[in-house]
């Protein structure tokens, strides 16, 4: 059979689309996977520049008088070299974190920024983290720049295969030399003096199973006096404590502001209070955490946000904030399977107390109860459960709940919290 | 194919599978990790960091040190030869390198952890600016002074003997940042220490910015004295030596009474009525018979001795000076 001119158009199309398809396909392969790395690497990269922020609203830095005698810096103000210590701090966060070297040469010089190199140069991006920084300025440098003792709470972590691995919470004390090089204030020689685990103590008692605690509607941080009153006057005539003040997992300025008038106000009534984060307890929201609680001295104890019982990096990250406050008790809600980790201790030896739901028989000694939350939707499977949980802890005593869960809008209690807070009184 | 054929496919078949299983068997890894002993050391070598780890073939190591900037990891698995692995690498700037020894890597689960080592590794020194002796101190509860002062401290003379009436001047100059006289009223505090404990410490106040003491030590040796006003101070060292006796006092019997002296120091003059004076007795051996303290008037120091059987040395000492004489 002969084949035809046509026939052999036909065959060169068919095998010229085929090639075409198959050099298409494996552009779009190519082009697709640097996409995706890059993607990855930006997104790496966002999450590495969050870590690195420092809660601008509660200052992670605070100076220590001079020792007698030091000479005060002259054309520097203390502002200046806290923003500069500060930022070479953040640097490092991020450059470890992201494997990304590229700003460390504007915040480091010398053998800080060599250090840091070697860090940053490294396969695995470890979390590198810091809070609660103490600095005493002690002179100027003989070879020009400022000297400053330090003393601040770091905690560091290797990635790996699933979750953080190599968790180690450690106060430091360094020696720091900033020098103005270029016009801009950079850490150039850093000698750390000492890096060490201070001894864990028992966490404070704190007698929750007496406890007729409220939490105050998230607007709290906008009330008025006159709103305080009210509320106050409620808290006296049923016996509310303490008032548990809810924040987010990032409060900003005026926030804190707020807090600190709260607790002023809280003080002054005699009725105690205590701070609750409702966002999960990481290992990353624990610098936040550290400086807001510096900020709440007149608070009775944190409820830190939702822990899980067998993650290594809650578990650090309440090691981290006992360590850090080891005089401030500790609560949280605690789910998940019970799991010995290795290298961290028990929750028991962390939380003074933690938060569950009723249930039927007595309570442990250290818990808290609280009710479970409004389902979203009234499906006709998911029954409201909070009404018999109300009922179980006014039996048991001890407990934690929404103020708007125990009060209607005219302030009389509600037909199920009425029971509650006649009971224990 | 015949029955024969098909028994000898089988056995190649069998023999294949045999031989095409991998050659790493995780079971008989496990049972090889278990019988071969874990050790490990981390130490410092000089500029280096050793590690020396021995266990298992394929075993991974790691070693994590804290620097400032972060953790510096190193990682690295055991060879298959027996007998320790040695690694080294330059010291880095930590306080404390940790390392781990996991076993082989096991098809369920985490590697088990066969041995730790930790090693802590001292600070470099730091170089203190020399204005700041105080650096490492707690924090002072000090109210902060209103304003800086500059000022100086002297003593003189800077050795003093002791005996003579030669007392030290000390005299303080405070000044303010402008070079103007410190506030009258201004107090500063003295102190000193001595050898063996000695301390005296006097406050006086300023007037038109000069404050000054007169001390005369009791105990020989050298004394560090330390001004402070505010947050100024300042120190200086001054010496006090023992005097010495001019020439062998006479030593004379009065009825049951001593009497040693007159005492003269070298330029001729008695001692002060009332400076104290310790006399013992010694017998052959050299050990201590008798002792009194008396005080000398007119430069003659008196005592009643009790009966003593074998002495044969009367020491004297005054004023950090001794001499040793024939009983008589």
């Amino acid at each position: 059979m002969a084949v035809t001119r046509l026939t052999v158009l036909k065959r060169a199309a068919f095998v010229a689309l085929l090639l075409g398809t198959l050099l298409g396909g494996l552009l779009a392969l190519v082009v697709a996977s640097r996409g995706l790395e890059r993607a990855s690497r930006a997104s790496s990269q966002a999450s590495a520049l969050n870590l690195a922020r420092r809660p601008e609203a509660a200052p992670p830095l605070r100076w220590l008088p001079a020792p007698p005698g030091a000479p005060r810096p002259d054309g520097v103000t203390l502002e200046d070299l806290r923003t500069a210590y500060l930022l070479g701090h953040s640097e490092l966060t991020y450059a470890a974190r992201s494997g990304d070297p590229s700003g460390l040469s504007g915040r480091l010089a010398g053998n800080a920024l060599s250090g840091a190199l070697a860090v940053t140069r490294q396969e695995r991006h470890p979390l590198l983290l810091d809070w609660n920084h103490r600095a005493r300025l002690l002179g100027p440098d003989p070879a020009g720049g400022w000297q400053l003792r330090v003393r601040y709470w770091t905690a560091r972590a290797l990635p790996g295969p699933d979750g953080w691995t190599d968790l180690r919470v450690t106060r430091r004390d360094a020696q720091v030399t900033l020098r103005e090089q270029s016009g801009v204030w950079r850490t150039t020689d850093v000698t750390l003096l000492a890096d060490t685990r201070p001894d864990l103590r028992a966490p404070p008692a704190l007698p929750v199973r007496s406890w007729r605690a409220v939490t105050l509607p998230a607007d709290w941080t906008d009330w008025t006096p006159a709103r305080w009153q009210r509320t106050l006057t409620l808290a006296a005539r049923h016996d509310l404590r303490p008032l548990v003040l809810p924040l987010p997992a990032q409060p900003t300025r005026e926030q804190l502001g707020a807090l600190r008038a709260a607790l002023t106000r809280l003080h002054a009534a005699a009725r105690p209070a205590a701070l609750a984060f409702s966002a999960p307890l990481t290992l990353e929201s624990v610098p936040v955490r550290a400086a807001v609680a510096e900020h709440a001295a007149l608070a009775a104890a944190l409820l830190t946000g939702p822990v899980r019982a067998d993650d290594p990096g809650s578990r650090a990250a309440l090691l981290a904030l006992r360590l850090t406050h080891p005089h401030l008790p500790l609560l949280a809600p605690v789910d998940g399977p019970a799991a010995d980790l290795p290298d961290l201790p028990a929750l028991n030896a962390l939380l003074s107390a933690q938060l569950r739901a009723p249930t039927p028989g007595p309570a442990a000694p250290q818990v808290l109860l609280t009710a479970p939350p409004a389902p979203r939707l009234p499906l006709p499977g998911r029954p409201d459960r909070r009404g018999p949980a109300l009922t179980l802890a006014a039996w048991q005593g001890g407990w934690l709940l929404p103020l708007d869960a125990l009060f209607g809008p005219d302030d009389r209690p509600t037909p199920d919290a009425a029971l509650l807070l006649e009971a224990g009184r | 194919m015949t029955p024969p054929a098909r028994r000898l496919g089988a056995a190649l078949l069998a023999l294949c599978l045999v031989a095409c299983r991998p050659a790493g068997d995780p079971p008989a890894s496990a049972a090889q990790a278990a019988s071969v002993p874990a050790s490990l050391s981390l130490r410092a070598a000089g500029t280096d960091v050793q590690l020396r780890a021995s266990g298992p073939a394929g075993a991974r190591w790691q070693v994590v040190c804290d620097t400032f900037a972060g953790p510096l990891v190193w990682n690295g698995t055991l060879p298959p030869v027996p007998g320790p692995a040695v690694t080294r690498w330059p010291r880095p700037d930590a306080r404390s390198c940790e390392a781990t020894l996991h076993a082989p890597p096991d098809r369920a689960g985490a590697p088990t952890l066969l041995a730790r080592a930790v090693l802590t590794l001292p600070a470099a020194p730091t170089t203190t600016p020399a204005a700041t002796v105080t650096a490492a101190a707690p924090p002072s509860a000090l109210p902060a002074a209103p304003a800086p002062l500059t000022g100086r401290l002297t003593v003189t003379p800077a050795s003093v003997r002791l005996g003579l009436r030669e007392p030290w001047a000390a005299q303080v100059t405070l000044r303010r940042a402008d070079g103007t006289p410190a506030p009258d009223g201004t107090p500063v505090l003295l102190s000193a220490d001595g050898p063996a404990g000695a301390r005296l410490s006097a406050t006086r106040v300023t007037v038109n910015g000069e404050a000054s003491w007169q001390l005369t030590p009791d105990v020989p040796g050298r004394y560090r004295l330390q001004a402070r006003a505010g947050r100024w101070q300042a120190t200086a060292v001054a010496a006090a030596q023992p005097a010495l006796l001019g020439r062998r006092p006479p030593v004379l019997w009065a009825g049951p009474d001593l009497e040693v002296g007159p005492l003269r120091w070298t330029t001729g003059a008695y001692p002060d009525d009332g400076t104290p004076v310790t006399l013992q007795a010694l017998n052959r051996s050299g050990r201590v018979l008798w002792t009194a303290q008396v005080t000398t008037a007119q430069g003659v120091a008196r005592a009643r001795v009790p009966t003593l059987t074998g002495a044969v040395t009367l020491r004297l000492s005054v004023a950090g000076a001794g001499e040793s004489l024939p009983w008589p």
